[in-house]
């Protein structure tokens, strides 16, 4: 089967310190007022005191089925064969960011400097060298993990495995068939995008 | 064939190479101040751009130090440190006077860019002073003093009448000078008149605008004292 | 005459400058040196270093290509951090090459404020400083100068206690001390002589050891680990939540660590002691506390005096012996002395109240019984508003599930009950007997014996300070708690200034961040400022703090400093990765300033520099290194040496870790106890009144008493501006304050980094959905937050996760803005508003930063001139173009 490396997320663990922002932001010299990955608030929600909330943190999703792809013009955007990640080739984007107005997670940003596009891609230099990903080295809860899901003998494959019942993507309208797991067990799962959440949160909606 | 003409040229711009650089790296005192009262700065005509930068360079320099006494030494201390230091600039801005800032991707300084200039120096014997400020390797003002360095260097050999030793520093600098200054010193100069808040130091950038033009066009490949 | 020959006539017409060699005589500064090849390569190399963003000191490897620091990432090896970093660390980089850096001594020029700044030589520096240092002791004495550390995470607290005590002033303080930590290592001191219990603190070491470790339950009161050590605290509380730990978070926020936990109490600000001393009531009531542990190795069996409130101890005649006790043996109904460690014949009586030889003794135990005993949980929940039920869900979690914790934060140090906070928070974990055995934090682990005390190395030559200059401490008398960390009374010394009572302070010496972020009511201290003739800021870069000084030295960036790290069982060596421009340590400037003093007469500046005569107390260094040797030497290498090896294993782990250090068997044959005058623990701790009236056991020279002796026993005091009080403050001023930390910054620093500053360009002021509708106020809206001191104002955040009743924020600052009239710290910082007033904390001084009382509203817009956009930080990215 062919590989797709992506990032599973155990969100019990995330403690939202926001170092994966910043780890990914100098490794990967990422320009100020954008992220290749965010940590979203999930919550609090409930009646006062008895609230909850978890910690979310959005890498691109790695879509079997892109949106990004499938938009971009010059072909700059596409799927790696080799391990299912989705690249920008910077040569020949041209930035006119409609893979960012296609992708229903935000995960792609626009270079104000070098005019083109930028996205996670699990750090593919670290990786080409045998090391790990910025953020996943990094993560002080160890929430993140990234690995081939289509690989039964994979870490991440285990992890999935052993949180059976706990796994989740994020909502789907678009038939992306996102690649992204995340776990979660002591909260309940928020079935909303993220900034979904955030906006609705913000407008007092009660959730 | 060399010529006396030659010979106070070289002169002349090893004093001017060294002036210059002392400016860069050092603030002015009253020692200097009073000397440079003395001085009447040439009143240049040309309409090629390095004509104008140097006219209107010394020409704002004489007015400059002729209203300037020892009180106002403070003022341009402070604005040294601002200029090349960013202290009392918030944002942080300045024209930082190393070749790394201005040429390196990450404009950060240091890396490879100032590690060759510390090669270089040693290599031909030269080291920072370490009665001086402690600064990078590749700070401005060394480097000018480097030219001024081989400027002297150059006159001696032609004062006594060594052509080959003339011929390879003159060589030595057609090299360096591409490589080491001009490729960073217009943009480093631009950013000198944008943030000196006093004319002395947009007299110094003026100056070195107009005679790193004028070091340009003689450093272009050739002898020196060829068509003589 | 040739083309090339006019043209030459042309070039020397416009750069042969007559007088022009003249000018430039003796300014060169190239000077020949023995020729030397060197290869310029894209070689990279390693140094094995650690952190000091904040005070967690996580290993750090630092990549270094031709002298530049290309890449840090956390040292796996590193037993707490285990190789991560957190983001505030992460920015290293960026805080290494940060254009604003303070390079080189800088002296002002204009007037205070302006911002105008001619560099100096440090040679011209030391003596300018030294000049004004003996100038002021001349006219003044050496008491009007006073010092001052803090700052991200205070690199070396002793170094300025150390200077101040050589030169002659008993006047230094730290933002934090009273305000930070010091409550409770004055607690666990007095108290029980091992260390605390604060993880942010670097103690808590049994947790690190995660996967052996039986603790069962933690309580985190007023601590946020996941935001105050992300890498380290936060990293470990996470993988013990993981592996079924259970928590209960004691909090107004609701933080991650909150919304992880079993129970989340949201407190209201500052009433943490009413809720500890319900505690402490319901613990005792129930039997949940460990008898056995009680009545063996705790005073609360001894019989006390009730009027003299001294515990009894029969065999004490001429020595201090105060290890025998009077008890009341229920077997033969009668008081009996008692020899330590205990004696298993008597039936030894917890509490009771007994007349013997017509004077009235009672227990420990019923004293402690007689103080909580009105703070019943209904009490509580209608002082702290909170759920009774949960309340109880939460003692018992803790008390049921031992070995457990109760890891207190600096929360509970921010207000006048801070001392009573950490007295009542430590007799709880006494109480459960959750002492010195595995699953606790109370430990006595093994140390490397290269630091005397913990985390900061630089001996604070007490000895050298004249006792008469030590009985001229502001605030020492009545606040003699600070003792503990050799240091004077802040508001005490702003009262000083700003009245001339009881004399008049002319000099400050500062080594920290920015004290115009921390300090209370910092508009005083502004004010104090224009009564100082000489003020000297020591940092790395600007602050407010440089607006109002006359001279700048320049600090090292942690990338360059050195220091030994010792962390449980591992020495780590922070190390000199690469060094810029003419900055320095810190630990060194101190040193050179005494020196420079010393040459200008002051004579115990120049014993200083004698090793014979500083003996202990180390004779000062010109360099890290030179001081370092003379401690490294315990584990038999230099620090160089120390430096090529670490980090590395002191101990293996087994051995690291001793438990039961009280049960150790000593020369004379008994157990060693604990280090406290009984050698049991001291819940009923009479030595606050010793402490009170006397110094002992910390003043080198005896103080008249405070006003009031300090109480051996908590209580619980409402805070000064109180929401429940029905008067002028709270009807004007209806919610309560408080701070608390965030994963980005630490204390003051960090406002200068794009890529933390960004995520958070403008403070947060949280505010409930309720109380946002009842004053108008609207998510991300500019907001004015007003004290009876000053308003600030900034962007609200409207959600749950702050309790009714309450908000939060954290102090902030513009260094955009310290070249403005605002100086950066008057737009938005929270310390405009807080309290620099009394009444303090009794027995350590502490002034109010939280739990005041505040009013907000609409504001039309921001405050001027301040940086909100991520685009704004751009030109602090690097030095140069960005």
């Amino acid at each position: 089967m062919a590989k797709q490396y992506c990032m599973v997320v155990e969100l019990d663990r995330c403690i939202g310190c926001l170092g994966c922002q910043v780890a990914c932001k100098f490794q990967n010299n990422i320009a100020l007022g954008t992220s290749r990955c965010h940590t979203y608030e999930m919550g609090p929600v409930g009646e006062f005191p008895y609230l909850s909330m978890y910690f979310m943190t959005v890498h691109c999703q790695q879509c079997e089925n892109p949106s990004c792809t499938e938009v971009c013009p010059t072909g700059a955007c596409y799927k790696d064969e080799e391990d299912g990640v989705i690249r920008i080739d910077r040569e020949t984007c041209i930035g006119c960011q409609s893979c960012m107005r296609a992708c229903p997670f935000h995960a792609n940003n626009f270079n104000k400097e070098l005019r083109v596009m930028d996205k996670c891609d699990l750090c593919a230099e670290l990786r080409d060298r045998g090391k790990t990903p910025a953020c996943v080295w990094n993560c002080v809860g160890g929430a993140l993990h990234y690995g081939d899901i289509n690989d039964p003998e994979s870490e991440v494959s285990g992890l999935l495995e052993k949180n059976a019942g706990y796994v989740y993507t994020l909502k789907d309208e678009n038939d992306n068939r996102p690649s992204g797991r995340f776990i979660l067990r002591k909260n309940q799962w928020i079935d909303l995008l993220p900034f979904e959440f955030e906006e609705a949160l913000k407008g007092g909606q009660s959730l | 064939m060399i010529t006396a003409q030659i010979i106070a040229l070289s002169k002349a711009r090893s004093i001017l190479y060294r002036f210059l650089g002392s400016v860069y790296l050092m603030e002015i005192d009253e020692t200097m101040l009073k000397a440079l009262k003395k001085i009447r700065f040439p009143e240049v005509e040309g309409d090629e751009d390095a004509d104008m930068d140097l006219r209107e360079g010394y020409a704002l320099m004489q007015q400059v130090i002729s209203r300037t006494e020892v009180p106002d030494l403070d003022d341009l201390a402070a604005d040294y440190a601002k200029v090349f230091l960013a202290a009392g600039d918030a944002a942080g801005l300045a024209a930082f006077p190393y070749e790394s800032v201005y040429v390196d991707k990450k404009h950060q300084v240091g890396g490879s860019t100032a590690m060759k200039m510390k090669a270089l120096y040693l290599e031909r014997g030269y080291e920072p002073d370490p009665a001086m400020y402690r600064t990078m390797d590749d700070t401005l003002g060394l480097m000018l003093e480097y030219m001024g360095i081989l400027c002297e260097e150059l006159t001696q050999a032609l004062e006594k009448g060594d052509e080959k030793k003339a011929e390879q520093l003159f060589a030595e600098q057609e090299q360096f000078v591409p490589k080491h200054l001009t490729n960073w010193i217009f943009s480093f100069t631009s950013d000198v008149m944008k943030f000196a808040g006093t004319d002395f130091y947009k007299a110094i950038a003026k100056i070195t605008n107009g005679f790193m033009k004028k070091e340009t066009a003689l450093l272009k490949g050739g002898r020196l004292w060829d068509t003589v | 005459m040739s083309e090339v020959s006019s043209l030459f006539n042309e070039y020397l017409a416009r750069i042969r400058i007559e007088g022009l060699e003249e000018a430039i005589r003796g300014r060169n500064y190239l000077k020949p040196c023995e020729k030397q090849h060197i290869e310029v390569t894209d070689e990279e190399s390693v140094v094995y270093t650690a952190c000091r963003a904040c005070i967690a000191n996580c290993g750090v490897i630092a990549h270094v290509k031709n002298g530049q620091v290309v890449k840090i990432e956390g040292n796996p090896k590193d037993p707490m951090s285990k190789g991560r970093m957190c983001a505030k660390g992460l920015s290293g980089i960026n805080a290494l090459y940060h254009p604003n850096r303070n390079k080189y001594p800088l002296v002002r020029v204009g007037k205070r404020g302006e911002g105008r700044w001619k560099r100096v030589t440090w040679d011209s520096a030391l003596t300018t400083v030294a000049a004004m240092l003996m100038e002021t002791r001349e006219k003044y004495g050496a008491e009007a100068v006073f010092g001052s550390t803090g700052g991200g995470g205070n690199p070396e607290v002793w170094s300025a206690a150390r200077f101040c005590n050589i030169f002659g002033t008993p006047n230094w303080f730290e933002p934090g001390s009273a305000q930070c930590y010091l409550p409770r290592v004055l607690a666990a001191t007095m108290m029980y002589g091992g260390a605390d219990t604060s993880i942010a603190d670097s103690n808590c070491l049994e947790f690190f050891d995660e996967q052996n470790c039986p603790t069962q339950a933690l309580v985190l009161w007023g601590t946020c680990p996941s935001y105050s050590c992300p890498a380290s605290g936060g990293r470990m509380v996470n993988e013990l939540r993981q592996k079924g730990v259970k928590t209960v978070v004691v909090d107004p926020r609701f933080t991650p660590d909150a919304a992880k936990a079993d129970v989340w109490l949201p407190i209201r600000p500052e009433t943490d002691v009413a809720l500890q001393m319900s505690w402490i009531r319901y613990i005792l009531e129930q039997k949940l506390y460990d008898e056995e542990f009680v009545l063996h190795w705790t005073n609360l069996p001894y019989l006390v005096d009730v009027e003299s409130r001294f515990v009894v101890h029969p065999s004490m005649g001429q020595e201090d012996n105060r290890t025998s006790s009077l008890i009341w043996d229920l077997k033969e109904n009668q008081s009996r002395e008692m020899e330590y460690p205990f004696n298993d014949s008597y039936e030894v009586e917890l509490f009771g109240t007994h007349e013997i030889g017509g004077k009235l003794y009672k227990t420990g135990a019923q004293l402690l019984w007689e103080r909580v005993e009105e703070y019943t949980l209904e009490k509580a929940a209608e002082i702290c508003w909170l759920n009774q039920e949960d309340i109880e869900k939460a003692i018992r979690i803790y008390a049921e599930n031992t070995p457990s914790s109760l890891c207190l934060g600096v929360a509970t140090d921010q207000n006048i009950n801070s001392e009573q906070s950490a007295m009542a928070a430590d007799t709880l974990d006494f109480l459960l007997g959750n002492v010195e055995k595995p699953g606790v934090a109370m430990q006595r682990f093994r140390t490397s014996g290269v630091l005397k005390v913990p985390n900061y190395p630089v001996p604070v030559a007490l000895k050298c300070l004249p006792e008469e200059q030590f009985q001229k401490r502001l605030g020492g008398r009545e606040h003699k708690g600070l003792s503990i960390w050799y240091g004077g009374h802040a508001a005490s010394i702003l009262k000083a200034i700003l009245t001339g009572e009881p004399y008049q302070p002319r000099m400050w010496i500062d080594r920290s961040g920015n004290k115009f972020g921390v300090m209370a009511e910092v508009g005083k201290w502004a004010e104090a400022c224009e009564k100082l003739d000489y003020i000297v800021h020591m940092f790395t870069y600007p602050t407010s703090m440089t607006s109002y000084a006359d001279v700048v030295l320049p600090c090292e960036e942690w990338l360059e400093t050195e220091m030994i790290v010792e962390t449980c069982n591992y020495l780590v060596a922070r190390q000199q990765v690469v060094h810029l421009w003419e900055t320095r340590d810190e630990t060194v400037i101190w040193s050179n300033i005494a020196k420079r003093c010393a040459e200008m007469g002051h004579e115990m500046c120049k014993k200083s520099f004698d090793p014979e005569f500083m003996g202990e107390d180390l004779a000062y260094w010109d360099s890290m290194e030179e001081f370092f040797d003379q401690l490294t030497v315990a584990q038999n290498m230099t620090w160089k040496e120390m430096c090529e090896k670490a980090p590395f294993e002191y101990l293996p782990m087994k051995d690291w870790k001793t438990y039961y250090v009280y049960l150790d068997r000593m020369e004379d044959g008994k157990p060693r106890g604990f280090d406290t005058p009984s050698r049991k623990i001291e819940i009923y701790c009479d030595a606050y009144i010793r402490l009170g009236r006397t110094g002992e056991p910390f003043m080198p020279y005896k103080m008249p008493p405070a006003d009031k002796d300090y109480e051996p026993l908590p209580y619980y005091l409402e805070p000064t501006e109180s929401a429940v009080r029905d008067d002028e403050i709270s009807r004007e001023y209806p919610l309560s304050m408080t701070n608390g930390r965030l994963p980005i910054f630490h204390h003051s620093t960090l406002r200068n980094m794009p890529g933390l500053r960004e995520m958070m360009p403008v403070p947060e002021i949280w505010i409930c959905p309720e109380d946002a509708q009842k004053y108008g106020i609207t998510a991300a809206q500019w907001t004015w937050v007003e004290s009876a001191r000053g308003r600030i104002r900034a962007k609200a955040k409207v959600t749950k996760a702050i309790r009714p009743g309450t908000v939060y924020m954290e102090r902030f600052w513009h260094p955009e803005t310290v070249n403005t009239k605002t100086h950066g710290w008057q737009e938005t910082n929270v310390n405009v508003l807080s309290r620099s007033e009394g009444p303090f904390n009794d027995v350590v001084g502490t002034h109010v930063l939280r739990g005041y009382q505040v009013k907000v509203y609409p504001a039309d817009h921001a405050p001027e001139g301040i940086w909100t956009k991520p685009s704004d930080f751009r030109s602090w990215l690097t030095v140069g173009r960005s």
